[in-house]
């Protein structure tokens, strides 16, 4: 493994130490997936995790949410968020963290909705869930925020249903949901996989604007390096359930110093558009 | 004398009836799309979704039943052709599709997935089946130890091989290729791409290429065809298009595609809005509304493709004035 230097002196909002774990598939033997996962996600940086399927990102980035699959042991290691180990915390206090310091979205945004109620009254139960606020208030924020992801004419949109959303609105209003409890940390796990070229550079610019807007932290998993490539300043490789290679996104493009890093950036690049 | 043609799609048109406020309305999802392959090239369909691409893939398949127009397969047409006599016609035409995992029978091995096509298309012995098997596997860069796998015994790369020897079996004159590397992570994607290159040169085939993939799209087509809600904005050699690209939803969609370049935030074409209902379609050109360069006119009337080199056609009369409309756009 090799590190370059942090780009960033910040102290990490997000610390994941020596973070191994695997699948208990038998009673008392668990299979390994994750060996020694360290990274840390600095303050205010785009930090991505980047692998191709089975490399462990989406594993670990559940981990981060306390979502893990059930049969999900882990081994050793733990992730501090903002100093406190959520390794070490009960499912209760997981909650005051989940959700509303530290943020998550999918990447089928609309099968992660429920078709039942109205797009609006899904981000206003995480406001009132979140914040404590009337019906009235969460009602505002609601509005709000789908103007501020950009959702056009949002107060009629908010009374629609998940299956009148396209999947690129869909994912907006999946954004909206994340944001409305003001996150310090944002987990966006492939959030732009399946959706078209240009829908997709739309909400990778909401994504960046956002940020800028904000000063959030924000952490995104993704198979793209290309994606990874216009929004992230830091960039963490994974593959096998283990970080090859860490370093600020220009180092990681142009001068990748691991073979494997080497080896992605290259194959990314032949099929690229240029 | 001209080269023969693998494939030739004339006029072909695709509306659905469907229950709109009560009433029936029309959706047209292919308007009156024509283009030609021949042996040993590939052109790409690309186009976002909405755009008709996979609805040609279906007509062309007989998947669904095209409303007019014709297709024609190494000079045999395929539309008109009865239930019965279709399936002999599938030994000129075969497909590989997106994900290997869905369209190969889990239930069975290597050998009886390749061995079934046989069966179907040649006369062949059980002994010479046995051969053409191993031969189709090693086409794909496959062994023999494969023979007795299933499906779920396969990497997502080795899947799509099988997928691909699957469809050579019946040495077809023309491969339908739907997104064939959608589903495939990046270092898989460029064997892939290399290998169906490889086969290409062999066995003179020519591909449609159904993707979305900008990337994979320059990397393995001579010509490319854009579309937008059901018709063609612009086609021509691919080099030439990605290079030069003159209609505004060319330049879009282009525009939009990441690179894996640090520091180059690329000048984007933004268009306005979304990609509207098939069911709402412009009368006349069908970007406006969302193209930044609309003029009055475009809204009156339906722009037709328009030379703008030997090779070149686009259907935008603001980007490419002095430009005469063409019928027939000619066949490279």
């Amino acid at each position: 493994m090799t590190t370059s230097d942090d780009i960033t002196a910040q102290p990490p909002v997000l610390d994941v130490q020596d973070f191994g774990g695997g699948f208990e598939n038998q009673p008392g033997h668990v299979d390994p997936v994750l060996h020694g996962v360290t990274f840390s996600v600095p303050k205010g940086s785009s930090t991505a995790i980047v692998g191709e399927s089975g490399s462990g990102k989406s594993l670990t980035a559940l981990s981060i949410m306390g979502l893990a699959p059930g049969r999900f042991r882990r081994t050793s290691g733990s992730i501090h968020y903002s100093g406190r180990n959520l390794t070490a915390m009960t499912e209760q206090e997981l909650r005051t963290v989940r959700g509303r310091e530290v943020s998550i979205v999918f990447q089928d945004a609309r099968s992660s909705l429920n078709p039942v109620f109205t797009v609006g009254t899904q981000i206003a139960d995480v406001c009132r869930t979140n914040r404590g606020v009337t019906r009235r208030e969460a009602k505002r924020q609601t509005l709000e925020m789908l103007d501020l992801v950009r959702v056009p004419e949002a107060r009629r949109r908010m009374d629609q249903y998940p299956h009148e959303f396209s999947g690129g609105m869909a994912q907006r209003a999946m954004l909206a949901m994340a944001l409305i409890s003001q996150p310090k940390l944002l987990i966006l796990d492939e959030p732009t996989t399946g959706l078209d070229v240009t829908i997709q550079a739309d909400v990778l610019d909401l994504i960046v604007d956002i940020k800028a807007e904000t000063g959030m932290t924000t952490c995104l998993i993704t198979h793209d390096l290309g994606v990874v490539a216009e929004t992230c300043d830091r960039v963490v490789v994974m593959r096998g359930g283990e970080v090859k290679e860490i370093g600020s996104c220009e180092q990681i493009i142009d001068a990748p110093a691991d073979p494997y890093t080497q080896q992605l950036v290259a194959d990314s690049r032949m099929v690229e558009n240029r | 004398m001209r080269a023969p043609i693998a494939l030739e799609v004339s006029e072909l048109r695709k509306e659905y009836r469907v229950r709109g406020a009560g009433r029936h309305v029309s959706l047209t999802a292919v308007d009156d799309v024509s283009f030609s392959i021949r042996p040993g090239e590939t052109l790409a369909l690309v186009g976002e979704s909405g755009s008709g691409k996979s609805t040609i893939a279906r007509c062309i398949t007989r998947l669904v039943e095209p409303t007019a127009g014709s297709i024609e397969v190494d000079g045999k047409a395929i539309t008109g052709l009865s239930a019965r006599r279709l399936p002999a016609a599938y030994a000129d035409l075969q497909m590989v599709f997106q994900d290997p995992t869905s369209s190969l029978d889990p239930r069975m091995t290597v050998a009886a997935t390749l061995d079934e096509p046989l069966r179907l298309h040649t006369r062949l012995t059980k002994d010479e089946r046995r051969a053409r098997v191993a031969q189709l596997l090693a086409d794909v860069e496959l062994n023999d130890s494969f023979l007795e796998r299933r499906p779920r015994q396969l990497s997502g790369g080795q899947r799509q091989r099988l997928s691909i020897a699957r469809a050579l079996a019946a040495e077809p004159k023309v491969i339908l290729l739907d997104e064939p590397t959608a589903s495939l992570d990046v270092s898989v994607r460029g064997q892939i791409i290399r290998l169906l290159k490889r086969l290409q040169r062999e066995h003179g085939l020519a591909y449609l290429f159904i993707s979305h993939d900008l990337g994979v799209v320059r990397q393995m087509s001579d010509r490319v065809m854009v579309m937008y809600l059901g018709g063609i904005v612009e086609q021509g050699p691919t080099e030439e298009v990605f290079e030069n690209p003159i209609h505004p939803y060319t330049k879009a969609l282009l525009s939009a595609a990441p690179v894996v370049e640090y520091g180059r935030r690329h000048e984007r074409l933004r268009l306005a809005g979304e990609i509207p209902s098939p069911m709402r379609i412009p009368a006349g050109c069908r970007l406006v509304g969302r193209c930044p360069i609309a003029e009055e006119a475009c809204a009156l009337a339906r722009p037709d493709l328009a030379l703008v080199s030997d090779t070149h056609a686009v259907a935008c009369p603001v980007s490419a004035p002095d430009t005469a409309p063409v019928l027939v756009v000619p066949k490279t």
